[in-house]
C-alpha cells in the first residue's frame, strides 16, 4: 500500500558543507540571542529594583536608629518643685506642673547649666551667628565696610539688636524711595532722594556703597531714569538692608523656652513619678541623656538647612541653630544607638515613639495564629484527609479551602469587622475590638487555608504503605494516624506553618479594618494570661504604616524604616527556620 | 550517489556519561540510501550512539563525545559546525510518537518554515503534501489538515513525526526504536515506508525487535555492552554470525 | 461579703480533677483487671485519658460558652433594666414636634444605647476602682446617697467615664454589676459541679469490658470534626458576613445607583435615614470611578509584570545553567516575601518622588498616582508570574524539545515556536490568578494610588492619583465619623462583596484554565 511516489517536490539541495555557516543560520542564531539578552535584561531589572528596595530601607533605617541625643546634667532644682521654698514632698513634686516646671523649669535649667559647664556662653554665640549672618548678608551688596562696627557694637551687646535694625532699616528705606522715585521717573525726586540715600550711607561708613549709589545719580536725566532705576536694583542694597533690618530684630533672649525648644523633655511625667518614688534625689543631678527635639534633628541630619525662613525647622530660628551647632562641636550632642526605640510606646512624637507595643502585639499574635491555625487546620486536613467520608460535601469543602487561599486578605478584615460588628449588637464588641485576640483570629482565619493544604500535600507524601502496615498489626485508624503518619509528615506541616505565620506577620490591612490601634493608646500588654491579649495592641507592620504618616521627616523617612528593618529581620529569621526544617527533614520516599 | 558510497563514517568513538564510559571504541559505517540496524540487548548503548549522530547528546550536560563522525566526509563534532545546521540534514524520529500541539499542516511545516525551505505558500503546500505521502499519511488526513497532530490515532501520530522529518529533505534519517509503541499494523505500515524511504534517504533505525531488523535493514550493527561487536550485511549477521555474543544474542541466549 | 470564684481557682479545679483523674482512672483499670491485663480492652493509660477527658472537656467548655453567653446577658439585662421614664432618655418636645415617628423611635433607641454605654462604662470603672485597692465592695453600696465625689474620684484613679454621673446611672450600674457577679459566681459554679460530675460518671464507666479507647477516641474525632467545621464555618462566615450587609445597602441604595454610579463622595447619612432633598441620600455610593481606579492600577501592574516575569521565566527554565539559576531563583522569591507594606511606603517614599521628578509636576501632580502603585505592584508580581510560568513550562514534556531540536530548530525557537504555544494556556492561567491578585491589594495602593475622599468620573490620566476599591474599604472603616449605622459602612460591605466575588471568578478561571491545559499532556 504506497503512495505514487511523486517527483522530488523541493528542488534538490546543492551540498552545502556543514563547515560553513549559513546567513540564515546566523540569523536565527542572533535571534536567540536577542531572547536571551531579553531574560537577562528582565531578571536584572527586577534585581536591580530588588536591589534599590533594600538599600532605601537599610540606608535610611539604620542611621536613623542612632538617635541625636543630649548629654546633660539634671539637677532636681529644690526651688522649682517647691516655689515656696519650704520642703519638697512627694505631694508636691506631684502638684508641679509638668510644663512650666518640668520642661521649662528643670529640663530647662539643666540644659542651661550644663551649656555653661561646658564652656559655652549662649547669648555670645546666638549673637554672633546673628551677626554673622547680617554681614554675609551686607557683604553681598558691598555693604562691608560699614557693617563691621556695627556688628561688633552688636556681639559684644554694647547696642541692641533693635537699634541697629532701625540704622539698616532707615538707610533700607532710603533706598527704597529712591527706587520709587526712579520707577517713577521723577528726575528731581530722584535726584533729591539719591543724594539722601549718598549722605545717610556715608555718615553710617558704607562708603564704597555710597559711592556706587553716587555714581548713578551723576549725570542722572530724563531719559536715563529707567537705566538708573535698573542699576540701583542691581546693587541689591534695597533687599540687603531691608533684610539685616528684620534679621536684627529677631534674636530675642534664649530663655528657658527657647532651651526647652532644643530638648525633648522625655517622659516628662515619668520624671515626675521616678522624683516622687525617690523624692531624696531632690537636690541632687544626674547625668542622662535626653532626646533631642526632632525639628532640631530635621537640621542635624542635613534636611532642613535653615538657610531661610522656608528651611526653618518649625520653632526654630537662627539662634537655636547656632547653640545646637555649639553643642555638637562641644560633643554634647551625639549620636546613640536608640535602644529605646525597641520598648518604647508609639507616640506622634518622633523622639520618643517606638515599637514596644507593636513588637508584643505581633508576637502575641502570632502566638494565636500559632495555636489556633495550627491545630485546627491540622485538625481538619486530618479529618478530611483521613476520616471524611468521600462525598460530594467533602469535595466541595476541600475546593473551598483551595479558594479561601486565594482570596485577598482585606476580605478577611472585613469579615473580622462583621464579627465585630454583630458582637456590638450584643453587647462585647467594643471589649475586643483592636486586641491581640481579635487580631490573632482574624490572622489565624487567614492562614488556616494555607496550612490546611500544607498538611493535606504533607500527609498525602507519606506513602500509604506505611498506614497499611500500621493497620495490618491492629493498630485503629487513629493510632495509626496519630503514630504513624503524623510524625512522618509533621516537617512538611511545620514548614508550612511557618511559612503561613511569616506571611500573617506581615499582614497589615485585615488589622486596621479591626481596630488595631490606628492612633496612640496601645501599651506595652501583660502576659497572655492575665488579659494581655484583650488589651488594645498593634502589630509592626500597622505601626510602620503609622510611622510612615508621621509628619516628621526624621520619623516618616528614617524610623518607619528601622521598623521596616526589625520587621524583615523577624521575617528572615522565620523563613530561614523553615528552610532549614525542611532541608534537615526532608525525606525522599 | 550510489548505493556503496559512505554516508556516515564513525571511527574510534567513546562516549562518556560523566564518569561513564557509556560507548568503547565504536567504528562503524553507514552507507547512501541504505537501510542499517543498531541491535542488542537493552541498555547497550545503541540509542546512545544515534543520539550522537545528529548531535542530540549535546543537549545532555554530563555527556563527552570523543573520536570522530562524519557526514559526507565533513567531521560533525568540528567547531565550526552548528549543530542546527547538521539537524537539517540528519533527521529523527522518536521513540513515542512526540506531535507538536498544533495542526497537522503546521507540524509537516514546521521544519521548512524554519530553514526558510520555501518561498511561497504554495510551496510549503506542495512539500507538506510530498512530506505526507512519502509517510503514508496524505490519504486519511488530507480533508483535515487543519485538525490537531494529537488528535490521530498512535500510529498515524508516528506517521506524522516521520513525514515531518522528512519535510526538511535531510540526507539521513535517524529511527530510534520507532515501531516500539506501536500495534501491528502501524507497525507493518511504518516498516513499508522505511523501505521506500531508502531511495531517498540513508536510514539508520535503531531496534530491539532482531525480526524487524531481518526485515527492513541491508546492514546490521550489533551492539553489546557499550561496544560494536559485529558489524556487517543483515543475512550473514543472522544466518552466520562470527562473534560469539552475537550468536547469543541471535539465538535468544543474552538480551 | 459577695462572694467570688476567680476563673484561676476554676481553672486549677479543673486541672487537678484532671491529673488525679487520669491517676484513678489508670489504676482502675489495672484493679479491675486483676492481674490479666491483657484482657483488657485498652491499655489502663488510655482509661486514664478517658477520665481526665471527660473531667475537663465539658467544664472547659462549659466555661467559654459561659463566657460569651454572660457578656450577651448582661448586655440584655442592662437594657431591661433602664427606667424608660429617666431624664436621660428623653427627648424634648420642643425637638420631637414635627418629625415623623420614625424617627422619634430612632432617636429614642440611640439615646438608650448612649445611656446603656455610660451604665456599663460605669460599672466597669467602678469594677477597675476596686481592683485599684481604692475601695471595697461595702462602701460603693454607701455610695448611692452620697455620689457627687464619686465622679472625681474614678477619675483621679485613672478610670475612664464618659458622660457625667446621675444618680439613675449610680443606681442602674449597681443592679448591673451585682447581676453580673451573680451570673458569673453562678457559671463557675455550674462549671466546677460539671467537672466534678463528668469526673464521678466517667471513672464509674470502667469496668474489666469497659472500652477505654473508643472513648477517647471519640473525643479525638469529636475535636477533628469541630476543627474541619471550623474550616467551613469560616468561608460561610465570609459570605453571610459580606452578603446580608450588602442586600441591605442594595435595598436601601439601589443596587443600579450603586453599580453605574460615577461618583463617590461619602456624607455620613445614616442607613435608612436619607438627608438629602426629595429622600434621597447625599451620600453618592457609585461603583465606577472605584473599579476603574483598580484596574487601571492592576493593567499597568500587569503590563509591569507579565513581560518581566515570562521573560524571566523563559530565561531560566531554557537558557540559563543550572549554577545560575539555583542564586537567581530564590532572590526572585525574595520580592514575593517582602510585605506588602514595605512596598507601599517604597512607593510612598522614592519611586513617587522620582517619577515626578522624571515625568514634570504638570503632568504628575501628585507623587501617588496610578503608575506609582502599578509599577511596584507589578514588581511585586514578577516572581508570582515567573514562579508560576516557569512551572508550566517546565510542565512541557522534554519529547517536545527533543522533537523540535531534532528537526534543526534552535533553542530558541523551540521556545518560542513550540514550548510557548504549548504552555500558553497555563501564561495565561498565571496572569489571570495575577490579575486577581493585583486586584485584591491593599497596602500599596492604600499608600501609593492617592487617598482622595471623593471622586468622580474616571481619571484617565496614568499619572494622576484614583481611588480603589480596597482604598476605600481601609478609609471609610479606619476612620472616625462613621458610626455602624451609616449608609456609607454599608456601602463598604457591598464593595468587599464585589471584590470578593471578582477575584473568586478569577481564581476560579484561572484554574479551570491550567485544568485544561493539563489535561493535555496526561
Amino acid at each position: 500500500m504506497t503512495d505514487m511516489t511523486t517527483p522530488s517536490a523541493a528542488p534538490a539541495r546543492k551540498f552545502q558543507s556543514l563547515y560553513e555557516r549559513s546567513e540564515q543560520i546566523e540569523m536565527r542564531h542572533k535571534k536567540g540571542t536577542a531572547l536571551r539578552i531579553l531574560g537577562i535584561s528582565a531578571i536584572t531589572l527586577v534585581l536591580f529594583f530588588l536591589c534599590v528596595l533594600l538599600w532605601s530601607i537599610f540606608s535610611r533605617g539604620i542611621p536613623a536608629l542612632w538617635q541625636y541625643q543630649a548629654e546633660i546634667s539634671i539637677f532636681y532644682d529644690p526651688a522649682i518643685l517647691n516655689e515656696d521654698g519650704g520642703a519638697v514632698t512627694p505631694e508636691e513634686i506631684g502638684s508641679v506642673s509638668l510644663r512650666s516646671g518640668f520642661e521649662r523649669g528643670i529640663y530647662a535649667n539643666s540644659l542651661n547649666q550644663s551649656l555653661r559647664e561646658a564652656g559655652i556662653d549662649t547669648a555670645a554665640v546666638v549673637a554672633d551667628r546673628y551677626a554673622a549672618r547680617t554681614a554675609e548678608l551686607l557683604a553681598a551688596a558691598n555693604l562691608a565696610d560699614g557693617a563691621g562696627s556695627y556688628l561688633d557694637d552688636f556681639r559684644s551687646g554694647s547696642v541692641e539688636g533693635g537699634d541697629i535694625a532701625r540704622v539698616f532699616g532707615q538707610s533700607g528705606s532710603a533706598v527704597r524711595a529712591a527706587q520709587t522715585a526712579l520707577d517713577g521717573g521723577d528726575v528731581d525726586a530722584a535726584l533729591e532722594a539719591l543724594a539722601a540715600v549718598v549722605t545717610d550711607l556715608e555718615e553710617k561708613g558704607f562708603l564704597t556703597a555710597s559711592a556706587q549709589v553716587a555714581a548713578i545719580a551723576e549725570g542722572l536725566s530724563a531719559e536715563t531714569t529707567v537705566q538708573a532705576s535698573t542699576a540701583l536694583a542691581a546693587t541689591g542694597l534695597q533687599t540687603a538692608l531691608l533684610d539685616s533690618a528684620t534679621l536684627m530684630r529677631e534674636p530675642a533672649e534664649f530663655d528657658e523656652v527657647s532651651f526647652a525648644t532644643m530638648i525633648y523633655a522625655a517622659n516628662r511625667r515619668d520624671t515626675r513619678d521616678y522624683l516622687v518614688e525617690n523624692p531624696d534625689l531632690v537636690g541632687e543631678a544626674e547625668t542622662v541623656r535626653v532626646p533631642v527635639s526632632i525639628s532640631l534633628t530635621r537640621y542635624l541630619t542635613g534636611e532642613l538647612q535653615g538657610a531661610d525662613k522656608s528651611d526653618m525647622p518649625p520653632g526654630f530660628d537662627l539662634g537655636h541653630l547656632a547653640v545646637a551647632d555649639a553643642m555638637v562641636e562641644a560633643d554634647i550632642i551625639n549620636r546613640h544607638f536608640h535602644w529605646r526605640f525597641f520598648t518604647n510606646l508609639y507616640s506622634q512624637s518622633g523622639e520618643i515613639t517606638g515599637i514596644g507595643p507593636a513588637l508584643m502585639g505581633s508576637l502575641y499574635m502570632m502566638l494565636v495564629v500559632l495555636v489556633f491555625s495550627l491545630i485546627f487546620g491540622v485538625a481538619a486536613s486530618i479529618y478530611l484527609e483521613e476520616f471524611a467520608p468521600k462525598n460530594k460535601l467533602t469535595d466541595f469543602i476541600e475546593i473551598n479551602i483551595a479558594n479561601l487561599a486565594a482570596v485577598p486578605s482585606i476580605v478577611f478584615g472585613i469579615l473580622g469587622a462583621a464579627i465585630l460588628f454583630a458582637l456590638t449588637d450584643l453587647g462585647i464588641g467594643s471589649s475586643i475590638r483592636g486586641t491581640a485576640l481579635m487580631g490573632g483570629i482574624v490572622l489565624s482565619l487567614m492562614t488556616l487555608p494555607t496550612i490546611v493544604i500544607a498538611t493535606r500535600s504533607a500527609l498525602k507524601a507519606v506513602p500509604p504503605s506505611i498506614r497499611e502496615a500500621a493497620l495490618g498489626v491492629g493498630a485503629s485508624k487513629v493510632q495509626a494516624m496519630f503514630h504513624h503518619t503524623l510524625p512522618l509528615a509533621a516537617p512538611g506541616i511545620l514548614t508550612g506553618t511557618i511559612i503561613g505565620i511569616a506571611q500573617a506577620l506581615g499582614e497589615t490591612a485585615p488589622l486596621l479594618l479591626i481596630g488595631l490601634s490606628v492612633s496612640t493608646g496601645a501599651d506595652i500588654l501583660s502576659s497572655p494570661l492575665s488579659g494581655g491579649l484583650l488589651e488594645q495592641t498593634q502589630s509592626l507592620p500597622t505601626v510602620v504604616y503609622l510611622l510612615a504618616q508621621n509628619e516628621d521627616a526624621p520619623v516618616r523617612q528614617g524610623l518607619a524604616q528601622s521598623a521596616i528593618i526589625v520587621m524583615l529581620i523577624l521575617l528572615f529569621l522565620l523563613n530561614f527556620v523553615a528552610i532549614m526544617l525542611r532541608r534537615r527533614f526532608e525525606r525522599r520516599w | 550517489m550510489s548505493t556503496t558510497d559512505i554516508k556516515i563514517e564513525a571511527r574510534d568513538v567513546d562516549v562518556f556519561y560523566a564518569d561513564t564510559h557509556a560507548i568503547k571504541s565504536v567504528n562503524v559505517d553507514v552507507q547512501d540510501k541504505t537501510v542499517t540496524a543498531f541491535i542488542g540487548p537493552s541498555g547497550c548503548g545503541k540509542s546512545t550512539f544515534l543520539r550522537c549522530l545528529n548531535r542530540m547528546n549535546d543537549t545532555i550536560d554530563i555527556c563527552r563525545v570523543e573520536g570522530s563522525i562524519k557526514l559526507d566526509a565533513e567531521d560533525i563534532y568540528d567547531r565550526r559546525v552548528d549543530p542546527v545546521q547538521l539537524r537539517a540534514k540528519v533527521g529523527m524520529v522518536f521513540q513515542k510518537p512526540n506531535p507538536f500541539p498544533k495542526s497537522i499542516y503546521d507540524n509537516v511545516a514546521y521544519g521548512p518554515r524554519i530553514h526558510g525551505l520555501a518561498r511561497t505558500k504554495s510551496d510549503l503546500d506542495e512539500i507538506v503534501e510530498t512530506s505526507l505521502k512519502r509517510a503514508a499519511l496524505w490519504d486519511e488526513v488530507k480533508d483535515r489538515l487543519d485538525g490537531p497532530g494529537t488528535g490521530l490515532s498512535g500510529g498515524q501520530q508516528q506517521r506524522l513525526c516521520i513525514a515531518r522529518a522528512v519535510a526538511t529533505s535531510p540526507e539521513v534519517l535517524l529511527m530510534d526504536e520507532p515501531c516500539s509503541a506501536l500495534d501491528p499494523i502501524a507497525t507493518a505500515q511504518v516498516e513499508e515506508l522505511i523501505d521506500e524511504l531508502r531511495s531517498r534517504f540513508s536510514v539508520v533505525i535503531v531496534t530491539h525487535s532482531m525480526q524487524q531488523a531481518a526485515r527492513v535493514s541491508q546492514k546490521t550493527a550489533f551492539f553489546h555492552l557499550g561496544e560494536l561487536v559485529e558489524f556487517g550485511e543483515t543475512t550473514q549477521i543472522f544466518t552466520n554470525p562470527v562473534d560469539s555474543r552475537t550468536e547469543s544474542y541471535i539465538t535468544g541466549r543474552i538480551g | 461579703m459577695p462572694l467570688t470564684i476567680s476563673i484561676s481557682v476554676v481553672l486549677t479545679i479543673i486541672v487537678i480533677l484532671a491529673v488525679v483523674g487520669f491517676f484513678l482512672g489508670r489504676a482502675r483499670a489495672i484493679s479491675v483487671a486483676q492481674g490479666a491485663e491483657v484482657g483488657l480492652h485498652s491499655l489502663p493509660k488510655t482509661h486514664g485519658w478517658h477520665v481526665a477527658l471527660w473531667a475537663a472537656i465539658p467544664a472547659l467548655v462549659l466555661m467559654s460558652l459561659w463566657a460569651v453567653g454572660s457578656g450577651v446577658a448582661s448586655n440584655m439585662y442592662a437594657h431591661a433594666i433602664i427606667d424608660p421614664d429617666a431624664a436621660e432618655l428623653q427627648i424634648p418636645a420642643s425637638v420631637t414636634e414635627g418629625l415623623p415617628q420614625e424617627e422619634i423611635d430612632v432617636r429614642l433607641s440611640a439615646q438608650r444605647e448612649l445611656f446603656v454605654a455610660s451604665v456599663k462604662g460605669l460599672a466597669d470603672a467602678i469594677d477597675g476602682f476596686i481592683a485599684n485597692g481604692r475601695a471595697t465592695e461595702e462602701e460603693i453600696d454607701s455610695w448611692q446617697n452620697d455620689f457627687g465625689p464619686l465622679e472625681q474620684r474614678l477619675r483621679e484613679d485613672g478610670q475612664i467615664i464618659g458622660a457625667s454621673i446621675s444618680q439613675k446611672m449610680l443606681t442602674t450600674a449597681l443592679r448591673l454589676r451585682s447581676f453580673d457577679n451573680s451570673v458569673e459566681l453562678l457559671g463557675r459554679i455550674l462549671t466546677i459541679a460539671l467537672a466534678i460530675g463528668c469526673f464521678a460518671i466517667a471513672l464509674r464507666l470502667i469496668s474489666r469490658e469497659f472500652r477505654a479507647r473508643l472513648s477517647v477516641e471519640r473525643w479525638i474525632l469529636t475535636f477533628l470534626i469541630f476543627a474541619s467545621t471550623m474550616a467551613i464555618l469560616t468561608t460561610i462566615g465570609i459570605l453571610s458576613a459580606i452578603t446580608f450587609p450588602t442586600f441591605a445597602f442594595f435595598k436601601e441604595y439601589g443596587f443600579f445607583n450603586f453599580l453605574f454610579g460615577l461618583e463617590w463622595a461619602p456624607a455620613g447619612d445614616v442607613a435608612g435615614d436619607p438627608d438629602g432633598a426629595d429622600g434621597s441620600y447625599n451620600s453618592a455610593l457609585g461603583f465606577l470611578p472605584l473599579i476603574w481606579g483598580t484596574l487601571y492600577i492592576a493593567f499597568v501592574a500587569l503590563l509591569v509584570a507579565v513581560p518581566l516575569g515570562l521573560s524571566a521565566a523563559i530565561y531560566l527554565s531554557e537558557f540559563a545553567p543550572s549554577a545560575l539559576r539555583t542564586v537567581i531563583k530564590p532572590a526572585l522569591e525574595i520580592l514575593a516575601g517582602i510585605p506588602t507594606i514595605v512596598y507601599g511606603i517604597f512607593a510612598l517614599v522614592t519611586v513617587g518622588p522620582f517619577l515626578q521628578a522624571v515625568v514634570g509636576s504638570t503632568i504628575m501632580p501628585n507623587t501617588v498616582s496610578v503608575v506609582t502603585a502599578g509599577v511596584v505592584m507589578g514588581m511585586m508580581l514578577v516572581p508570582f508570574v515567573s514562579s508560576l510560568s516557569d512551572d508550566v513550562i517546565n510542565a512541557v514534556p522534554q519529547s517536545m524539545r527533543d522533537g523540535s531540536l531534532g528537526l534543526g530548530a534552535t533553542p530558541a525557537e523551540t521556545v518560542t515556536k513550540v514550548i510557548l504555544p504549548a504552555a500558553l494556556p497555563g501564561i495565561v492561567g498565571a496572569i489571570v490568578l495575577a490579575a486577581s491578585r493585583a486586584i485584591g491589594e491593599t497596602m500599596i495602593v492604600v499608600l501609593a494610588a492617592g487617598a482622595l475622599s471623593s471622586v468622580t468620573g474616571l481619571e484617565p490620566n496614568p499619572f494622576g492619583a484614583v481611588v480603589t476599591v480596597t482604598t476605600r474599604i481601609v478609609a471609610v472603616l479606619t476612620g472616625e465619623g462613621s458610626g455602624f449605622d451609616s449608609i456609607d459602612v454599608l456601602a463598604v460591605f457591598a464593595l468587599a462583596f464585589t471584590l470578593f466575588f471578582v477575584t473568586l471568578a478569577l481564581n476560579l478561571l484561572a484554574q479551570r484554565i491550567v485544568a485544561k491545559y493539563r489535561e493535555q499532556y496526561d
